[in-house]
């Protein structure tokens, strides 16, 4: 596994692929998803998620990114 | 025996308005020392000279021969301005000048600003420039430059200077001095040093944590990931009269309950069923203090900090108002309210709101909690304008007149009205509210504005239909981005830096390139600077460590510390920070160069034209595969799609030459250890596009000279064509 973060290639923080700043993006994005199915019901499946994330001005520029790269890994429909 | 006194003020208009007032009975003499304006003026069968400064004439440098690119330093003196910094050659015909003169002199005043900034112009002044004056010197003080209040304060002058205010001006000086070129140096040095190339980057005491504020904010904003929730409204029908009404919760955070309340409610009857009404007091507002004043005329006019500050200065010099680097909310009864008010009658704009004021009978202003023992809140001097004034001097001009008045005013009074409208198990609330009285209101003008929202006539009891229930999707939002007034405000709360300081150092973070933008919005090279600093020495952005640093230096002023002590603390504390980023220069370096070169590929522009459309070329960087290469400007105007390719090693430089083949313009190239490569990106291209060669690539013997000595043998796949001569 690279010792690098995979989006901006700074030092990875263990156990996450991630460095400290994609980490505390990714948290912050899994938080968000157990909000949103409350919101919308369980029924909201994570591509759906991200796939509404990623059409609104408010979604931060690096939760975007993530959204990109965490699609592009696969898994995510 | 007839004594001569030298005056000092800090600026020119400040000596003249100064001379003016202390003439008794002749127009203030304009005398010239080697191009230097005094004025002498005769009083009480004396001379009088009156100079100025032109702000700082000394400041803080190296001690030595400095070499400007080295550090740490820690050995400084207080020597004159220009000796000190470059540019500064007019501030040496002015000691000059000042020194000449005070020779003739036997009694010497300070009658710079009274703050930290103005005792410390005069006290180097006198000090140095006239012999070790400061020690048998007085000080005038005053807050405006009327001609009252300058005869006052000349009648009354202290005894001697206020030192310790100088000595805290000075231990800031020195603190920001051994701050700012230590780190800043570290910086830049450690940059030039990996990538060849030199950019200016600065931090300092206050620059480093207010930019932190900048980047903090930043990073809440890329990470903001926005949650869902709803709002309700409903459209009422109270007797034919259609009334807008907001659902009893400000917003429901699941979906299907939100539905449910819409089908619950939707064009059902309901019932007032209660009926409230409140009145309130509105204080007048209290007098401006600076920051006050800045961020009011941010709100209405847009103006910076820095913008404000100055634009209020010059009517400080003009007489018009007080001196506006204060962080007093007070206006004590001795600078003469009802004198003002009768100036201020003369003004057509400010005439009936002045008589109303003077036979009010009382004139008591609201004083707000914030104090300065030097300076009374912003108000207007009385006098009336002697030419017209620009735009931005009558806008603020006219705010600190309109505060000032309403600072006088009686409260205002205003109603609010609540109605709550049952629907079943749902509520909705209809508001509304409006002034019954306008006390300050009125003499506030244009700045105060309340929408009056009036109901119409309802009863408890009453029976209403619900019309239309509106359900909204809404998501929430990251934290706003700071604009120049919010940020200051930010810094003040935070207790760094001083209101003369604190509009600069938001000017130097845009300067300097770490923030764009009046929404606020940090640079990629803010964030590795902070990210830096973060690292290395973290303590030089702590809004903590800075504001226990500034209490200190505030204790100065008090005779509760000395300068010597906060500045060999500083001292002790910076040394072991400044020699870790020298030790790891060069990875701070490393760190720095990939947004240095950034930065530099976005500002560069060749001189020749783009051969298909016209427009300039600039050197693009690819933001996913990072790779650099010559691009068209009019790539989206036109939809241009010229592109050269460039090497992707070594640093860039665009040489001011033309390429004798083709007449495109040449680049250089430099790796290190190696000799600069000179080609043509055009050729470069051309060459790319014909077949493969089976043939060995020819280059011309002196070229070869030139740019391949003590090189790997060339291989046109893996770098750049020398193919061009140059």
């Amino acid at each position: 596994m690279a010792d690098h973060c995979p989006l901006c290639q700074r030092p990875k923080k263990s156990p996450s692929e991630f460095c400290d700043f994609h980490y505390a993006v990714q948290a912050n994005l899994e938080r968000a998803y157990a909000v949103w199915c409350k919101s919308f019901g369980d029924n909201l499946t994570i591509g759906d998620y991200y796939a509404r994330l990623e059409k609104k001005d408010e979604t931060g520029a690096a939760v975007k990114v993530l959204i990109q790269y965490l699609r592009n890994k696969g898994g995510v429909a | 025996m007839p004594t001569t006194t030298l005056i000092v003020t800090e600026k020119p208009d400040a000596a003249l308005h100064v001379a003016e007032a202390l003439a008794t009975d002749q127009t203030p003499h304009r005398v010239s020392v080697d191009g230097v304006p005094f004025f002498e003026v005769q009083r009480d069968g004396g001379r009088i000279l009156v100079c100025s400064a032109l702000g700082h004439l000394y400041a803080v440098g190296a001690k030595g021969t400095e070499i400007r690119s080295q550090y740490p330093v820690w050995d400084f003196a207080w020597m004159a301005k220009h000796l000190a910094e470059r540019g500064q050659g007019r501030q040496e015909k002015w000691i000059q000048a000042i020194s000449i003169v005070s020779k003739e002199a036997d009694r010497f005043i300070n009658a710079c600003d009274f703050d930290i900034e103005g005792s410390l112009i005069g006290y180097t002044i006198l000090k140095y420039a006239c012999g070790g004056a400061d020690k048998k010197a007085c000080r005038m003080k005053f807050s405006t430059l009327t001609a009252k209040e300058l005869r006052d304060s000349y009648d009354k002058m202290l005894p001697e200077l206020d030192f310790s205010m100088a000595y805290a001006g000075m231990c800031r000086h020195e603190v920001d001095w051994l701050y700012g070129i230590n780190l800043s140096r570290a910086l830049t040095q450690s940059a030039l040093k990996a990538s060849n190339r030199y950019f200016t980057l600065s931090t300092g005491r206050v620059q480093g944590p207010t930019l932190r504020f900048v980047v903090d904010r930043e990073r809440e904003i890329e990470t903001f990931v926005p949650v869902p929730y709803w709002t309700l409204r409903a459209r009422l029908d109270v007797d034919g009269d259609f009334v807008e009404s907001e659902y009893e919760f400000d917003r429901l955070e699941v979906k299907a309950q939100a539905e449910q309340a819409v089908s619950d409610c939707a064009g059902r009857r309901g019932l007032i069923e209660k009926l409230e009404s409140r009145t309130y007091q509105l204080s007048p507002p209290t007098p401006f203090d600076l920051s006050a004043l800045q961020n009011e005329a941010f709100r209405h006019f847009g103006y910076s900090p820095r913008v404000s500050l100055s634009v209020a200065e010059r009517l400080y010099l003009d007489q018009l108002v007080s001196y506006p680097r204060t962080s007093s909310q007070k206006l004590p009864p001795s600078i003469g309210y009802e004198e003002i008010l009768a100036g201020l009658k003369q003004l057509n704009a400010y005439s009936s709101a002045a008589s109303g004021l003077l036979t009010s009978g009382s004139l008591r202003p609201t004083q707000g909690e914030k104090d300065d023992p030097a300076h009374p809140a912003i108000y207007p001097t009385g006098s009336v304008p002697r030419g017209e004034l620009d735009s931005r001097e009558q806008k603020v001009f006219d705010l600190v007149v309109r505060r000032f008045l309403a600072s006088f005013g009686t409260n205002a009074t205003k109603q609010s009205d609540k109605a709550t409208i049952r629907v079943g198990k749902h509520a909705f609330f209809i508001r509304g509210s409006r002034i019954l009285k306008k006390g300050w209101i009125t003499l506030y003008g244009q700045y105060a504005k309340f929408e009056e929202i009036t109901l119409p006539q309802l009863t408890e009891g009453q029976e209403v239909i619900v019309d239309a229930v509106s359900l909204e999707e809404k998501y929430t939002q990251p934290p706003p981005r700071y604009n120049p007034s919010s940020l200051l405000k930010a810094m003040e709360e935070a207790e760094i830096g001083t209101k003369a300081t604190r509009a600069d150092i938001i000017e130097t973070l845009y300067k300097r390139g770490y923030m764009k933008e009046q929404r606020i919005s940090a640079t990629p090279l803010a964030f590795r600077v902070v990210e830096i600093l973060m690292k290395h020495c973290p303590k030089v952005i702590d809004v903590t460590f800075t504001r226990e640093l500034e209490s200190k230096m505030q204790q100065i002023e008090h005779g509760k510390q000395t300068r010597e002590s906060v500045v060999l603390e500083t001292v002790a504390y910076l040394k072991p920070l400044i020699e870790d980023l020298k030790r790891n220069e060069e990875e701070v370096g490393q760190e720095l160069t990939e947004i240095i070169g950034d930065m530099w590929l976005a500002s560069v522009r060749l001189f020749v034209p783009c051969p298909q459309c016209g427009s300039t070329l600039k050197v693009v960087k690819n933001p996913k595969t990072k790779k650099r290469f010559i691009g068209c400007a009019g790539k989206w105007t036109k939809r241009c799609d010229f592109a050269l390719p460039l090497p992707q090693f070594g640093a860039l430089k665009l040489l001011e030459r033309r390429c004798p083949e083709c007449g495109f313009q040449l680049i250089q190239v430099k790796s290190k250890g190696r000799y600069p490569m000179i080609s043509c990106p055009k050729c470069y291209a051309n060459k790319l596009r014909e077949p493969k060669p089976s043939e060995t690539v020819t280059v011309k013997p002196e070229v070869a000279k030139q740019s391949f000595r003590n090189r790997p043998p060339y291989t046109p796949q893996a770098s750049f064509s020398p193919h061009c001569p140059t």
